[in-house]
């Protein structure tokens, strides 16, 4: 009997990697279909974009690099999904070629062009380096005098969006997709207490423990919560893609983080009522 | 004179350039705005001429090769030669041409990604061999974590809908108010630490030597 | 049918590398993990050089900007922290760097961390919820309190401890998230691999 909690205590880490992996693999194969109950912080998030003023300029912030891309581009894909159904001008900022090439991918995925919006009149790719939080003052103080150029090489003074454009007041929303904290934070810093500019953030659900006082605050006025946020933000988009598709295999793969610990927890005070073994 | 070089003009610099950025968020002189945007504007081009990590890489790696550091010195080679091949190839063609950003997708990219998500396995493994209810704080720990695993899933709230529920009120409750508080906490600490480095009490950034 | 794209099949190979450590380490990841240091390293000389370029060089060349020489001269001196003599130039560029990073990260701190978090706190005390954000801020606050002798004194210790459960609570919430995030990032992958490559579903 005793060595039956100790053997509970003990599985070995090899089973353990390859009931996650089958976990993870299973439900793709065989999807399991569940409905998604939308968030309301994905609704907050939602409706702050809607509520948009029309010709006004959204900043959106694509800065998930490799790690947060499986969780994130959806949800950037289903944001640009509801920008460019909405009559504002879109300007796409990020500070490495990574993210360059995920913002590139948005536009082959959702097709720009079948919104009718074109390149340097409804939206626009600029990158930049330097500190986060320099560029976050640069591009909504400072744009046109320090950044001369968008990523495809041509004047930002010669683009029809910026005919007219008067840097801060034209600014509607910053929208940002992360997985820094001090980037995140540093939207709050620029964007809300600097200038008064509507802030809607998305990042890696671990990072909303550490963000959700900023919402309850007012600061942020709504959030994407990770793939769960990712998912809901397509469905209230109408564009089901690939956070969809993982929300659902979540459920298998979490059921047997679950079964992990209490497997744990029984063989550790199966073990203790016996008065034996690892405590 | 050697002191007031080597030391106390910096940290004049330091103090400067700090309180034109402070002034900046706190007045309205169209004057401390423009300096304030020359020095944003400096910053960015200073931060695009420093690439003292690279150099340090290829310092370590170079030593590596140089001395045929056995199991490592090919991977080290290897390494280098990436590095020199990235940095040209993104000068070369550019990079934000279509053939550096497929160099980006199929290398950088499933890397990154896999690199930062093998974390999964580790997790489990770890929640598994640690996470024991040994006492009254763990076991509250765990119960939350349960709740909000639960809550997080579309298995469990489809089947009881208050899963969810328990999990929102979890977030608005326990996690805004203590996050709240570490916050507040960081936030005054960082002011703190802000206000004696432009004051010159916190000097350990300008490094130092023996003697000195 | 299995994917025919070159890249694709780069991608897998890489992922599976990556994936490979977690049962053993091998030369296979630790190929991709060179591999992975490299393509960082190099991937940020190019990039910072484009926006020096754009930012910097361009403008000085072409619009008269010459000022932007100083930053450049700035950056330079950074370099000579390798020098044993002329170490204490770097401090130039070094102070220059840490004056603006801590103006900008320290000005708005009080107003958004500070202010703003206590409004925020002390303004729903009308509902059962907001009550109990408001105690688990204040003692959640005196936990982290170490300057004052009261650790063994009540009601001191007694609001410590409520403060220390409120952020274990929190911190298991945390965890759960955590879990979804992580697993989250290796479905991506997953669906990569099955999707993408070997093209088991569509």
């Amino acid at each position: 009997m005793s060595s039956i909690f100790e053997k509970l205590q003990d599985i070995p880490r090899g089973l353990i990697f390859g009931l996650v992996i089958i976990a993870m693999a299973y439900p793709i194969l065989n999807p399991i279909g569940l409905p998604i109950t939308v968030g309301q912080t994905s609704k907050d998030a939602f409706n702050a974009v809607d509520e948009t003023e029309d010709g006004s300029f959204v900043v959106f912030h694509v800065q998930y690099g490799a790690g947060g891309k499986p969780t994130l581009q959806p949800a950037a894909i289903a944001v640009s999904h509801h920008l460019f159904q909405k009559d504002v001008k879109v300007i796409y900022f990020v500070d490495n070629p990574v993210d360059l090439a995920n913002t590139y991918e948005i536009f082959d995925k959702l097709d720009p062009a079948k919104y009718g919006k074109s390149y340097g009149e409804d939206y626009v790719v600029l990158s930049l380096t330097g500190p986060f939080l320099t560029q976050a003052a640069i591009v909504l103080g400072n744009l046109i005098e320090t950044v001369p150029k968008d990523s495809e090489e041509n004047n930002l003074v010669d683009l029809p969006m910026f005919e007219g454009y008067t840097e801060t007041e034209d600014i509607g929303l910053v929208f940002q997709l992360t997985t820094s904290g001090d980037v995140s934070e540093g939207w709050v810093y620029q964007a809300v207490s600097r200038y008064n500019i509507r802030l809607v953030g998305g990042w890696l659900s671990m990072m909303t423990s550490s963000m959700i006082p900023y919402y309850q605050a007012g600061q942020i006025l709504g959030f994407i919560d990770g793939s769960k946020g990712a998912a809901d933000y397509e469905v209230l988009a109408n564009h089901p893609g690939d956070a969809v598709m993982i929300t659902d295999i979540l459920s298998l793969t979490q059921l047997i983080y679950l079964a992990l610990i209490v497997v744990g927890n029984i063989g550790y005070f199966g073990a203790k009522s016996l008065g034996e073994g690892k405590s | 004179m050697s002191e007031l070089v080597r030391r106390n003009v910096p940290l004049i610099i330091t103090f400067l350039v700090g309180m034109v950025m402070v002034l900046e968020y706190y007045t309205v002189s169209p004057e401390i705005m423009a300096v304030a945007e020359q020095i944003n504007t400096w910053r960015v081009i200073l931060y695009a001429c420093v690439y003292l990590g690279t150099i340090n890489l290829l310092r370590l790696h170079g030593r590596r090769v140089m001395r045929r550091t056995e199991g490592q010195w090919y991977f080290s080679a290897w390494t280098i030669l990436i590095i020199v091949a990235y940095a040209v190839l993104g000068l070369y063609y550019g990079v934000e041409s279509t053939n550096y950003r497929w160099m980006m997708d199929n290398v950088n990219v499933p890397l990154g990604s896999t690199m930062y998500a093998s974390l999964a396995f580790y997790m489990a493994a770890g929640a598994y061999r640690v996470l024991r209810a040994r006492n009254l704080g763990v076991a509250l720990l765990l119960a939350s974590a349960f709740l909000v695993i639960m809550g997080n899933t579309p298995l469990f709230p489809a089947m009881f809908p208050w899963f969810a529920a328990v999990r929102n009120w979890i977030f608005d409750t326990f996690v805004v108010g203590s996050y709240r508080a570490i916050r507040i906490g960081v936030g005054l600490g960082g002011v703190a630490l802000g206000i004696r480095t432009l004051f010159g009490l916190e000097t350990g950034y300008l490094g130092r030597r023996r003697g000195e | 049918m299995v994917s025919m794209d070159i890249g694709v099949w780069i991608a897998a190979f890489f992922t599976i590398a990556a994936t490979s450590y977690v049962f053993k380490d091998n030369r296979v990841f630790k190929f991709a993990e060179h591999t992975f240091i490299g393509t960082a390293a190099g991937y940020q000389v190019a990039w910072n050089l484009t926006q020096l370029n754009r930012i910097g060089i361009e403008p000085m060349m072409n619009k008269g900007m010459f000022q932007y020489v100083f930053p450049i001269i700035l950056g330079l001196t950074v370099y000579t922290q390798y020098h044993k003599d002329y170490y204490w130039i770097a401090r130039y560029g070094v102070a220059f760097m840490v004056g603006q990073g801590m103006g900008m990260a320290m000005r708005a701190k009080v107003s958004s961390d500070f202010i703003v978090q206590l409004q925020a706190t002390t303004a729903p005390l009308t509902n059962i919820n907001g009550i109990l954000v408001f105690v688990l801020v204040l003692t959640g606050l005196l936990h982290f309190v170490f300057t004052v002798q009261r650790v063994d004194t009540e009601p001191f210790s007694t609001l410590v401890k409520i403060g220390r459960y409120g952020i274990l609570i929190a911190l298991g919430a945390s965890f759960g998230n955590t879990v979804m995030t992580r697993l989250g990032q290796y479905q991506g992958r997953m669906i990569f691999l099955i999707r993408d490559w070997l093209a088991l579903i569509s």
